[in-house]
């Protein structure tokens, strides 16, 4: 994948910062999605939840699954890797200025700071740095509402970013967001020619669990540190 | 008549100050820039019936100073001085490659040199590493013979060493580690994960060894309590090391670690040695209490103490470039 493949995880953790709020019997736009995610993610203290599915890297299917617990407030965030096999274990940590990665092979910790990571989204077409920072993450992408189904009050609403960098066709992400607590319950990444890359369902999703900054930082302490 | 002023002319005449500036300038602004470059600062002493500059050393250095793209790390002590150098790539998600090459001269004649380059990527992590050197290690740092990781005590001589790693399973990670120098033998081992305890079985075979190796370790996730325990029993073979480790019991942010190698068969290490770590935050830094004992050489038992503090030259959440004022 290449660095500007539309970031799966920021996608996720933007769209998904939706606390709850009244269903009304209305239209909304991307534009109002946005503002109330933006909303939310100024009033949700904490948010966590678990993205499993599937997905394949370098044309092989793989099970995916990790959980997500994020403080927006401090942009600070913790994935922990339950799979595939060889990323179980692993656990990376965000915050405004590094990106911490442990990798449970080897028990080291590699520390890498915000701006070299920036763009750049690896193998797993993750962009960590864009997490929990919603206005980083529109800047680059258009988001539109793809379409809406289901009853008023319940309705699910199909939303698809796609990257705004002129002349690139580097593929697009989908969120699906129902109305009933506005919360998201699917993620898929797309390639720029329709294929599936990676379609995730959203479990556990939980807001305001009393997460402490000091329990989402904690790293083994006998890990080697590795600074790039 | 010298061409050049003298030392107090030359600082009367500003020129020192602005070669202080010169040379600081881009240096604090690098520092004030960096993760978390840092200053160590150590003392140790060993008695070994010399005086208290022979037994023991003073050192000061720098950790984590970026500079052109690679990482610096530097020491100068009153037995010699040791430089680090070390680039490392991250592939986010995935892993790191890292290439590391390290030197250290003694003032009275002596040099070390090793090279290390290793990565990890998924489920495979592979090291390679080679050293030279033609002066015993204990010259260089007198406690470094009771070290928990064996370390070759000869004199003079070269080593290289390979180690891999794979994970075959979310629970299982096979791993292979193989020594040639000293004494050339390899461990190849299965590690087996259930819940907070792992345990390890395999065989060690080199020069003077043959034996299973077989070893469990404890983790609580919780408390940071630790504990290992690894057995070697063969034919003519026997060793036994283990060590114990916890967080937090001194207060908070501390650690705390014990250890013990009971290993007969080494031919170039101590076949006793025992330590305890302490370490404790303190003000800005860090604050390590260590004392090590064991074997040593031919001539009965020996003992050591160190205390170390390193200070992160940075605050935690600093992003202000400050040049610093000569």
């Amino acid at each position: 994948m290449t660095s500007k493949t539309p970031s799966l995880l920021a996608a996720a953790l933007t769209l998904t910062l939706l606390g709850s709020s009244v269903s009304q019997a209305q239209t909304y736009s991307a534009t109002d999605i946005i503002g109330k995610l933006d909303a939310a993610q100024k009033g949700a203290r904490d948010l966590s939840f678990r993205l499993s599915g599937s997905g394949s890297f370098d044309g092989s299917a793989q099970k995916i699954d990790f959980s997500v617990q994020s403080i927006p407030a401090s942009s600070l965030a913790r994935v922990v890797f339950a799979a595939p096999d060889s990323l179980a274990d692993n656990i990376v940590v965000v915050n405004k200025t590094e990106v911490r990665n442990y990798l449970y092979l080897t028990n080291q910790i590699t520390v890498t700071s915000t701006a070299k990571m920036a763009g750049q989204s690896g193998v797993t077409g993750i962009d960590f740095s864009q997490i929990s920072n919603v206005s980083a993450l529109l800047k680059n992408y258009d988001v539109k509402v793809l379409s809406a189904t289901g009853a008023a009050g319940s309705r699910l609403f199909t939303l698809e970013g796609t990257s705004k960098a002129a002349g690139t066709n580097d593929g697009k992400t989908r969120v699906y967001v129902t109305e009933a607590g506005w919360r998201p319950t699917r993620l898929q990444l797309l390639d720029s020619a329709g294929k599936t890359l990676a379609d995730l369902n959203v479990s556990n999703y939980k807001t305001n669990s009393g997460l402490t900054a000091a329990r989402l930082t904690t790293l083994p302490k006998d890990a080697e540190v590795i600074r790039q | 008549m010298s061409a050049l002023p003298s030392f107090p002319e030359f600082v009367r005449a500003g020129s020192l100050r602005r070669c202080l500036r010169r040379s600081l300038l881009p240096l604090a602004v690098t520092l004030a820039t960096a993760g978390a470059t840092s200053l160590d600062f150590g003392v140790s002493y060993a008695p070994a019936g010399g005086t208290l500059l022979e037994d023991g050393r003073l050192r000061v250095g720098v950790q984590d100073l970026p500079l052109a793209g690679f990482t610096v790390a530097a020491g100068l002590g009153t037995r010699g001085l040791d430089a680090a150098l070390s680039r490392s790539l991250v592939l986010p998600g995935l892993g790191v490659a890292r290439a590391r090459a390290e030197v250290a001269a003694l003032y009275s004649g002596g040099l070390r040199g090793g090279l290390s380059l290793s990565g990890t990527a998924g489920p495979v992590a592979l090291t390679l590493d080679g050293h030279a050197w033609n002066a015993g290690l204990t010259r260089f740092d007198p406690l470094a013979r009771w070290a928990e990781e064996a370390p070759d005590l000869r004199d003079g001589g070269a080593a290289l060493g390979v180690s891999a790693r794979y994970r075959l399973s979310r629970e299982v990670v096979l791993s292979a580690t193989g020594t040639l120098g000293g004494q050339s033998g390899v461990l190849a081992q299965a590690e087996l994960r259930r819940e907070a305890l792992s345990y390890r079985f395999g065989l060690r075979a080199g020069q003077g060894v043959l034996g299973a190796a077989l070893g469990a370790t404890y983790t609580d996730p919780d408390s940071g309590l630790n504990a290992a325990l690894d057995l070697l029993a063969g034919p003519n073979t026997f060793g036994l090391t283990g060590h114990l480790g916890a967080d937090n019991v001194l207060g908070d942010g501390s650690s705390l670690r014990l250890f013990a190698a009971y290993e007969p068969w080494r031919t170039t290490s101590e076949t006793l040695r025992y330590g305890a770590q302490v370490s404790l935050s303190l003000g800005a830094g860090t604050l390590g209490l260590e004392g090590y004992g064991g074997t040593r050489g031919a001539a009965g038992q020996g003992f050591g103490l160190t205390a170390k503090y390193l200070l992160p030259l940075d605050a935690p959440d600093s992003q202000e470039e400050t040049p610093a004022q000569p």
